[in-house]
């Protein structure tokens, strides 16, 4: 039950997408950006990408400090 | 030592390598040698580059009911007739085998070493995505195509072909490059995060491609019907080391090893690199 509503979530969000990208894309190119170039647009999918993949960057962080065996 | 290993790698599914190769020299400008083949033919003055056969937009034009683009532009269409027809018959190898876009991030993927590379395990996850992709792509064309959100592409806003293409340009003719948002969130998902952070380098083409998903339904439903090329394995040989899974590029293959048929793109790197042969690439017989 619960996996099933995890993969409706995902298509119900990924169905998202392409709306979303057509909706805010502005139409401009980045040295006519009235915001500097200051991009939300890629921000927001950074962060849902932090959201996603967050345990594993973090893993990989501390894998990268603690130098472990990296290589298999 | 780790090149000579590299190389070692590389060497195992060495068609594949030397088609991702003919792929950009047929594709990609300043080669592009298939479109510059046709335009040539058919008199067309344009240069030729990735852009001269888009294996998207025939999709949006289908969707949105712009048929009359299908006559004006027969050769892309053709193109990607010709994908589905050979997905439903030996899976999606155009994707595998040929496509610029995917052979360029799985490419670079392997710059990184495996465990800082990020994956979905869970297929039907994996699955959802790219068909819950597909679907809001679908309902956009078609409100499109009824007029009620303006008339441009939705192709085009996130095109990971033009990004390659004016990153070739950049280094072969200097070419400065044309950035928009689009491009900016096609860079970082196709090349850096998608590409070279991910385990195979294909997230953009497992989420975001309408060719690979239809290719993929396409590959699915031939194999309901039973004629077609595609991978088995064998449970007696298979001693669970994973290693499918690690090599997998669209990660269709999940942890009871199963293979996702509408993700599988036919590449054969399971079977080349299975140590213990677990995987075949066989016809499948007609039940
Ligand atoms: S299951 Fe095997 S053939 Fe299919 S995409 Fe994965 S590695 Fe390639």
């Amino acid at each position: 039950m619960l996996k099933k509503l995890r993969i409706m979530l995902t298509f119900i969000l990924a169905a998202s997408y392409a709306p979303m990208n057509y909706l805010i894309y502005c139409n401009l190119t980045c040295l006519s950006c009235p915001l500097g170039g200051f991009c939300p647009y890629p921000i927001i999918i950074f962060l849902v990408m932090i959201i996603k993949f967050g345990r594993k960057i973090r893993s990989i962080i501390s894998k990268i400090l603690w130098k472990k065996d990296i290589f298999i | 030592m780790r090149l000579i290993n590299a190389f070692k790698k590389l060497s195992i599914n060495k068609w594949r390598y030397i088609f991702w190769i003919i792929g950009l020299i047929m594709f990609v400008a300043p080669f592009a040698l298939l479109t510059r083949l046709i335009y040539f033919t058919i008199g067309n003055i344009y240069p030729p580059d990735l852009h001269g056969i888009c294996f998207r937009m025939p999709f949006e034009w289908i969707f949105s009911g712009r048929i009359f683009y299908l006559f004006q532009y027969p050769i892309m269409f053709g193109t990607v007739i010709l994908a589905l027809i050979i997905a439903f018959v030996l899976g999606p190898i155009f994707c595998g085998w040929l496509c610029p876009v995917g052979a360029v991030s799985e490419a670079l993927s392997r710059i990184i070493p495996f465990p800082y590379r990020l994956r979905i395990k869970d297929t039907s996850i994996t699955r959802s995505l790219r068909y819950g992709f597909l679907a809001g792509w679908i309902v956009i064309s078609l409100l499109i195509g009824l007029g009620y959100i303006g008339i441009s592409s939705i192709c085009c806003r996130y095109c990971a072909s033009s990004v390659l293409q004016s990153l070739v340009d950049a280094i072969s003719s200097s070419t400065v490059l044309y950035w928009h948002s689009g491009s900016i969130i096609v860079l970082i998902f196709w090349l850096i995060i998608g590409g070279v952070f991910t385990v195979g380098g294909r997230a953009w083409c497992i989420m975001f491609c309408p060719l690979g998903a239809m290719s993929g339904l396409f590959h699915s439903l031939g194999a309901k019907l039973g004629f077609y090329r595609t991978i088995r394995r064998n449970n007696v040989k298979c001693n669970n080391c994973d290693i499918c899974m690690k090599v997998c590029p669209m990660w269709a293959i999940d942890s009871n090893k199963s293979i996702d048929r509408t993700l599988c793109i036919n590449c054969k790197e399971c079977v080349k690199r299975c140590p213990n042969n677990a995987f075949t690439m066989v016809w499948r017989e007609i039940n």
